[in-house]
């Protein structure tokens, strides 16, 4: 039996991060990449496709973010470097294996993390990602060199991650409760 | 085993596209055959978008509890974000729904349609064939014959997806109605306000007609833009051709890329198509020779200002809240020069008038990419601090570059766009802002060859 609608909607709100995320390194912006996961939620409902369990679902949604991320990038002209297809099939096939947490539960575990960082820390994040500045301009708004920045943005990255897993972990441990 | 921080370094670079041939190669290598690599490069991703999703989230809570800081930017989300841990099945819950009414709306809409809403920003209005009108569309709403939107305000835009896959954009003040097809083909009548048509790329492209105020338009796989008031008309073809027929005398042209027609009811000539001038980038308003204001009321000459024009409200409003009043003036820049004009990011903008009270004052423009389709609007706040004493008359030069772009996936940049319409605005409170000269200057002057 194919997949209901509420079943298509609660798997896609689950793994909405990883898809955006997925779109991201296609488009490397993060308002397209929002956009993509629209328009992939929008197929998966119009019923021009079904679904006969989760996994296929996943699979679909994947290869369609891809898909919409390399359309979006020749309609805006960009020429953003993209990975090869097979790396995107391997990361694909990874964050397909990786166990789902409670929509919305990372974001807010990284909310957390965020807020506990430096100010410098959470600007450099909201420069590089939010208002989608390269890193040279961000060096150049913070007045640091480029190689600082990319050694801030990977510690950064790193750590974040570590904290995250902390919440998460302590959150399964509460009953779902991040702390 | 587990990169270190240098090996973090290089695959950031990597993403950025910061190295050879040769080292993006050897990357690559590393990134099919080490799991840890690849699991650095979805734990950037997986943040960037979180990151951007809390930075949104953010901007949303101080729109509501600051309305003056408002951004005049709506983003139509399918998907709410919520982060509260007591909220988040709620929010779960609730995106469903919202998901779901989508998709509802997605397939019980789903008659005929002749095309479907992709994007809807700012103030807009959609009547239903049959009498129905809803104060904002959603992404995804399919729409038929006899359907009409309406853009309201100079922040606005909404762009539609056509069955043959090309892309329709309405912005401004703009008014378009979907009328029954004809042999294929798809036909709209622009009653006033800007519209863009780029065809998509690769497919059949069907027969497309506009009828606007003062002549019709027919295409077929043209990218094309046209300018209508209620009594003149432009239509500027910037790929393919296409047939126009002046509603006055019923006389037609054929319009060939890189050309432009205008059918005026004033001047009561012939259409004569011309090559499109050459782009210039300076320009400046001069109110008393009365341009074509879009939002706005004349006020009578004083001391050395010859014309002045006041703010007028336009409510805009806001899904699931209560609407937003905004005291804007606007100018259609294409209709007082022949000649594009060219943006760069190193030109000024220099506004002059008033206000009544000392208030933040947000001056913004649209545009279009240089003989192309709608590349979104920019934006700049001005606090009071900066305008100088309330009641006096200030002026304020504006870098292009410091404008920010409120549709970065459209243009990120205003550098080589051309310009459409001009607006400054209050939000919330009446500060009797007053706008009496408006004027573009380049780092560098272009003088226009003679044609």
């Amino acid at each position: 039996m194919n997949l209901s609608e509420h079943d298509i909607l609660q798997a896609l709100m689950r793994a909405r991060v990883r898809l955006s995320a997925a779109a991201w390194l296609v488009v490397r912006d993060t308002h397209a990449s929002e956009d993509i996961f629209q328009n992939v939620a929008l197929k998966a409902m119009t019923r021009e496709v079904s679904f006969e369990n989760e996994a296929a679902l996943m699979s679909w949604a994947f290869i369609t973010a891809r898909r919409e991320g390399i359309d979006w990038l020749r309609r805006h002209q960009r020429e953003t470097f993209c990975l090869d297809a097979e790396i995107f099939e391997l990361l694909e096939r990874e964050w397909q294996s990786e166990a789902a947490h409670p929509a919305g539960s990372k974001v807010e575990a990284l909310q957390d993390c965020l807020a506990a960082a430096p100010e410098s820390a959470r600007r450099l994040l909201k420069l590089r990602y939010f208002d989608g500045y390269t890193c040279e301009e961000v060096a150049e708004q913070m007045g640091l060199g480029l190689n600082a920045i990319y050694k801030r943005i990977s510690r950064l990255h790193e750590s974040l991650k570590e904290c995250i897993e902390g919440k998460l972990s302590n959150a399964a441990g509460n009953g779902g409760q991040v702390s | 085993m587990k990169p270190n921080d240098s090996q973090h370094e290089l695959l950031l670079r990597y993403l950025d596209g910061r190295m050879t041939p040769d080292e993006r190669r050897r990357v690559a290598e590393w990134l099919r055959s080490d799991a840890a690599a690849r699991e650095f490069l979805r734990t950037v991703s997986e943040q960037a978008v979180m990151v951007a999703d809390l930075e949104r989230s953010a901007a949303g809570r101080k729109e509501a509890f600051h309305p003056r800081q408002v951004v005049v930017e709506q983003r139509r989300k399918i998907l709410p974000v919520n982060f509260h841990v007591w909220q988040s099945w709620l929010a779960a819950a609730a995106a469903v729904v919202v998901l779901a009414a989508v998709a509802f709306q997605f397939r019980s809409k789903h008659r005929p349609g002749l095309l479907r809403v992709t994007k809807v920003t700012g103030s807009s209005q959609y009547f239903g064939s049959k009498g129905k009108i809803e104060n904002t569309l959603t992404s995804g709403t399919s729409l038929g014959a006899g359907d009409t939107l309406e853009t309201r305000s100079c922040d606005a835009w909404i762009e539609l997806k056509l069955r043959d896959g090309s892309t329709l954009t309405i912005a401004g003040n703009s008014t378009l109605r979907i009328l029954d097809s004809e042999a294929g083909g798809q036909r709209f009548k622009l009653s006033r306000g800007s519209l863009w048509v780029s065809p998509a790329a690769g497919t059949a492209a069907k027969p497309l007609s506009i009828q606007a105020p003062t002549m019709t338009v027919e295409t077929r796989g043209t990218q094309f833009d046209i300018q209508a008031s209620s009594a003149e008309t432009m239509l500027r073809v910037n790929g393919g051709s296409a047939r126009v027929q002046q509603l006055l005398d019923g006389g037609a042209v054929e319009v060939r890329s890189g050309h432009q027609v205008t059918a005026s009811l004033s001047k009561r000539e012939p259409l004569t198509v011309t090559p499109q001038p050459a782009p210039i980038n300076y320009w400046a308003c001069d109110l008393w020779k009365v341009p074509e204001v879009t939002l706005g009321r004349w006020l009578p000459p004083l001391g050395n200002e010859r014309a002045r024009l006041r703010a007028d409200p336009l409510l805009w409003p806001l899904p699931g809240r209560d609407p937003l009043m905004l005291y804007a003036v606007a100018l259609a820049a294409w209709k007082s020069t022949d000649h594009p004009v060219v943006l760069h990011t190193d030109s000024k903008l220099s506004f002059r008038g008033r206000t009544e009270r000392a208030q933040m004052v947000r001056f913004g423009f649209s545009a279009q990419k240089m003989r192309g389709a709608f590349a979104g609007k920019f934006e700049i706040d001005v606090q009071p601090t900066s305008l100088g004493s309330a009641g006096e008359t200030w002026e304020v030069e504006l870098l292009l570059a410091h404008f920010r772009a409120l549709h970065p996936h459209l243009a990120a940049s205003p550098e080589g766009l051309e310009l459409n319409d001009l607006y400054a605005l209050t939000i919330d409170d009446d500060a009797g802002l007053e706008i009496n000269h408006v004027e573009l200057t380049p780092a560098r002057l272009v003088v226009p060859s003679r044609p």
